[in-house]
């Protein structure tokens, strides 16, 4: 893997497309969470690929920070989408959600990120409330090059979710969380997270707002009923 | 995992985020609740329930209570249950565990009031949820547990002396302790000197030598009041702290070549023992009368008591005294004893009702002064 930018058979250099997942794996995700966000990721990988072939003059590229007691890259090196193979996480250990946007916050620079870059996308999965200071974690994230810059999308897992931090590190008033209450649910807001935003951001033809207007526009409104809250 | 392994598995990690972040983590509740549910995320519904306790004020509520804390558990979460909808059974482990949680000591998970085998609990946090309503558990909701009540004598748990102390002392609000302190040495010995020396000589009749009087109430008052006004705000174990305050103060009064007699300095020991006795005579009638009975009247019982034993002190060693020396009658000196004991006691009365709403308010204020700096 290599983070220099690829010419494609006609010599046109490949803008790159950073699209970074933040999961939530503390305590609280052990269990059935883990397991359908495993599923989830895995599943959406190919869902990816075929975004990205739809936008062949986009390098697309997966990143992966996992965060619990400590943030952690599981996939550090931005990895072509069409090499990508999705690895189980674990949960355990309490949410540090402020320490795992520090730890991006430094990822988002120039020199992290070289070459021409499109606004990377970040999605950020949790299902509880942050245990260290969120709000340091997100003033860096906003102050990072790159940081202030990205769409950013949330999913919150279950009913105890913090809805506040995870709006606030949306930071936009029309889009809104996805909430997921059940696997399915997890499922599908995972493929959609991880697609529309690489269609919409890497979209050469793009109507007037901005990709996260248009995401605001796009995004699945949560209907589900309350027989299907698992969560 | 069962209900009670569960409970343990909470209680022990509420105990590991209290030792690497001391108590004042449980006066964030959403943070302690939310790093309660990283650390045992199979027992939601009592991680849940804990929460809401903290969420509800239980730790002021407790603290407010002072002394009597362990009457108002009950009540706390029968509060709790109404509020909320939550089971009894949780509430009341809830509001226990914090209860234990704030003063240091352990909590017997096991108790026939908590014992599931008692009251089976079901999966659900809440209200019964029909089984169709969660496409993903096959297990399906129980019925709701009929509610047993449990009196209070069920949960009161015997804790020794000295850890009582050290517990309240370690978990006193240091305003509350601060204005106790600082009552004790420069207030109540004023008030007390003057409110019986102004009720003496009415009481008894007895006309006393000015001088006399005044050092002899001063003493006593110096004596009898501060152990009550720890007494009153809440602080377990004050009569041995007063006993030692004030033996360390006429020590050092001595030391410097005060007017403390000889026989007053061995009667403040003969105080600390008589002071030791009506503390326990006091908690054990606080324990007695019941949660709905604590309160004002309570207090300005306890704080008679603890002046009524800080009358005797000054009075026995000076009866012992002045008959010794033959420089008074046995009868006059009966007489200053019985005024001393009625005395001391209405002036300790009076002084508890004035201060107790003080220190009230000064230990809630702290605690809602921690709760919103964290």
């Amino acid at each position: 893997m290599t983070d220099t930018p690829l010419f494609d058979m006609v010599g046109v250099v490949r803008r790159q497309l950073h699209l970074i997942l933040v999961i939530d794996c503390s305590g609280s995700m052990t269990g059935e969470k883990m397991a359908s966000l495993n599923y989830a990721i895995a599943s959406a990988v190919p869902a990816i690929r075929s975004a990205a072939a739809e936008n062949p003059d986009t390098d697309v590229r997966l990143r992966i920070l996992r965060f619990s007691d400590q943030a952690q890259w599981h996939v550090e090196e931005a990895a072509p989408v069409a090499d990508f193979s999705w690895t189980d996480l674990t949960a355990e250990g309490e949410t540090r959600l402020g320490s795992a946007l520090t730890v991006l916050a430094t990822s988002l620079t120039p020199e992290a990120m070289p070459g021409r870059q499109l606004s990377p996308v970040i999605v950020l999965v949790s299902d509880g409330q942050p245990t260290d200071d969120f709000a340091s974690g997100q003033a860096a994230l906003m102050a990072s090059p790159y940081g202030a810059k990205s769409v950013r999308i949330a999913i919150a897992i279950g009913s105890d979710a913090d809805l506040d931090v995870l709006n606030a590190f949306v930071a936009h008033p029309e889009f809104k969380v996805l909430q997921a209450h059940n696997a399915e649910e997890l499922v599908n807001r995972i493929k959609w997270a991880t697609t529309a935003p690489v269609k919409t951001v890497s979209s050469p033809t793009k109507v007037s707002g901005t990709a996260v207007d248009q995401l605001s526009q796009q995004a699945p409104v949560d209907t589900v009923q309350s027989s299907e809250l698992v969560w | 995992m069962q209900a009670i392994q569960q409970r343990e598995a909470v209680a022990e990690a509420a105990r590991a985020i209290i030792a690497a972040d001391g108590i004042e983590a449980l006066y964030n509740s959403r943070l302690f609740a939310a790093r309660l549910g990283d650390r045992v995320p199979t027992a939601k519904r009592e991680t849940r329930v804990l929460g809401q306790a903290l969420a509800d004020g239980v730790v002021s509520r407790i603290h407010e209570a002072g002394t009597g804390r362990k009457l108002i558990l009950p009540q706390l979460a029968s509060q709790i249950e109404d509020a909320h909808g939550y089971q009894r059974e949780l509430t009341l482990w809830a509001v226990m565990l914090v209860d234990s949680l704030l003063s240091g000591e352990t909590m017997p998970v096991t108790s026939p009031a908590l014992a599931p085998a008692h009251t089976p609990a079901p999966d659900v946090a809440t209200k019964p949820v029909p089984p169709s309503a969660n496409a993903f558990n096959t297990t399906p909701a129980l019925p709701p547990v009929e509610e047993k009540r449990v009196p209070p004598q069920a949960l009161e748990r015997p804790a020794s002396a000295a850890s009582s102390v050290l517990s309240d002392w370690k978990n006193t609000p240091r305003a509350t302790l601060i204005a106790a302190i600082a009552l004790t040495i420069f207030v109540t010995p004023v008030i007390g000197a003057v409110s019986a020396d102004a009720l003496l000589p009415f009481v008894t009749g007895w006309k006393a030598y000015p001088k006399d009087s005044v050092d002899s109430l001063i003493t006593g008052a110096a004596f009898a009041l501060p152990v009550m006004a720890f007494a009153v705000a809440g602080f377990r174990g004050s009569a041995v702290i007063g006993c030692m305050v004030v033996i360390v103060a006429s020590v050092l009064v001595k030391l410097a070549g005060g007017s403390v007699i000889l026989d007053t300095m061995a009667g403040f020991f003969v105080a600390a023992l008589l002071q030791g006795g009506a503390s326990v005579v006091t908690e054990a009638f606080l324990l007695m009368r019941g949660p709905s009975r604590t309160g004002f009247f309570s207090m300005a019982i306890a704080g008679a008591i603890y002046a009524a034993a800080g009358g005797s002190f000054l009075a026995v060693p000076w009866l012992l005294f002045e008959v010794g020396s033959g420089s008074s009658s046995p009868a006059l000196n009966a007489y200053a004893l019985v005024g001393l004991l009625i005395g001391g006691s209405i002036a300790g009365g009076f002084a508890a009702i004035l201060f107790a709403p003080l220190l009230r308010r000064l230990s809630a204020s702290a605690v809602v002064g921690r709760a919103g700096r964290s």
